[in-house]
């Protein structure tokens, strides 16, 4: 039977910076500071210093990856904005079927027109 | 797919008026020059027979005969270009339409120049609608059927 490896998640950094805060919140209540208590508060406090700093990082990357593709987006709105104009301008300079059709039904329109008046 | 052909008398029988090839002083309503160069006046014939419907300097069988004409013409390209094709792209659509004009300047010249000609026959399309089309009466009238 094959062995399975489980995966587990990791705490957050968000958990692991709440944990450290609480770690130094008691440590602070503490009546009596000995130098392990001193190491451990330093050790704390780098703990905090570094999850702030990953957090920072985590964000920050957060805000460059949608800006690029925000920037994106942008760049495919201009792309199409351009595509249309040129569609629009084709159509435009395009003879069109319907605007000679309709050149054809006005023109008839004024024979009968015309017909009628001298009957 | 064409059917038996059935008479439509509304060009053939009535006219005894045929548009003129080479354009004269007094005269621009034609494809050709005298000197048998084209005439760059119009785009094409149906350009040509939409102005002089109203030329009210123009006779009125002759402007009647180009109103006819035009009628039919204009019927046959709205019917490509109205003609409901889900299953067609764009493309195919727009290529229709334009053989649709092609072939409908082809009849507006047989009709103009040669009215004795023009023979109308109901064309089916595969999913059952009709339209009158013009074909030409000595392959395709009742005599040709006879010999």
């Amino acid at each position: 039977m094959e062995e399975t490896h489980k995966r587990f998640r990791g705490k957050s950094l968000a958990v692991q910076l709440q944990v450290a805060l609480r770690d130094a919140e008691a440590l602070q209540k503490l009546e009596t500071t000995d130098d392990a208590t001193i190491s451990r508060m330093k050790l704390v406090q780098s703990r905090i210093s570094s999850l702030t700093l990953m957090m920072n990082r985590k964000r920050a990357d957060q805000v460059h990856k949608l800006n690029e593709q925000l920037k994106s987006a942008k760049s495919e709105i201009e792309r199409l904005k351009l595509e249309i104009e040129s569609l629009t301008a084709a159509l435009a300079a395009k003879p069109s079927t319907i605007s000679q059709v309709s050149a054809i039904e006005q023109a008839l329109a004024k024979f009968e027109a015309s017909k009628g008046g001298k009957l | 797919m064409k059917s038996a052909g059935c008479m439509h008398g509304r060009v053939q029988s009535e006219t005894t008026f045929t548009g003129r090839k080479i354009v004269a002083p007094d005269y621009p309503y034609a494809p050709f020059n005298e000197d048998g160069t084209e005439n760059t006046r119009w785009k094409n014939l149906v350009e040509m027979l939409t102005e002089l419907v109203v030329d009210e300097s123009r006779p009125a069988d002759e402007r009647g005969r180009a109103a006819e004409i035009l009628k039919y013409y204009a019927e046959y390209v709205k019917h490509a270009s109205e003609h409901h094709r889900p299953e067609a792209c764009q493309e195919e659509i727009e290529s229709d339409i334009r053989l649709a004009e092609a072939s409908g300047e082809f009849d507006v010249g047989r009709m103009w120049f040669k009215p004795d000609d023009v023979w109308f026959q109901t064309a089916t399309a595969k999913d059952g609608t009709t339209q009158q089309v013009v074909v030409s009466k000595k392959y395709h009238g009742p005599q040709a059927h006879q010999s």
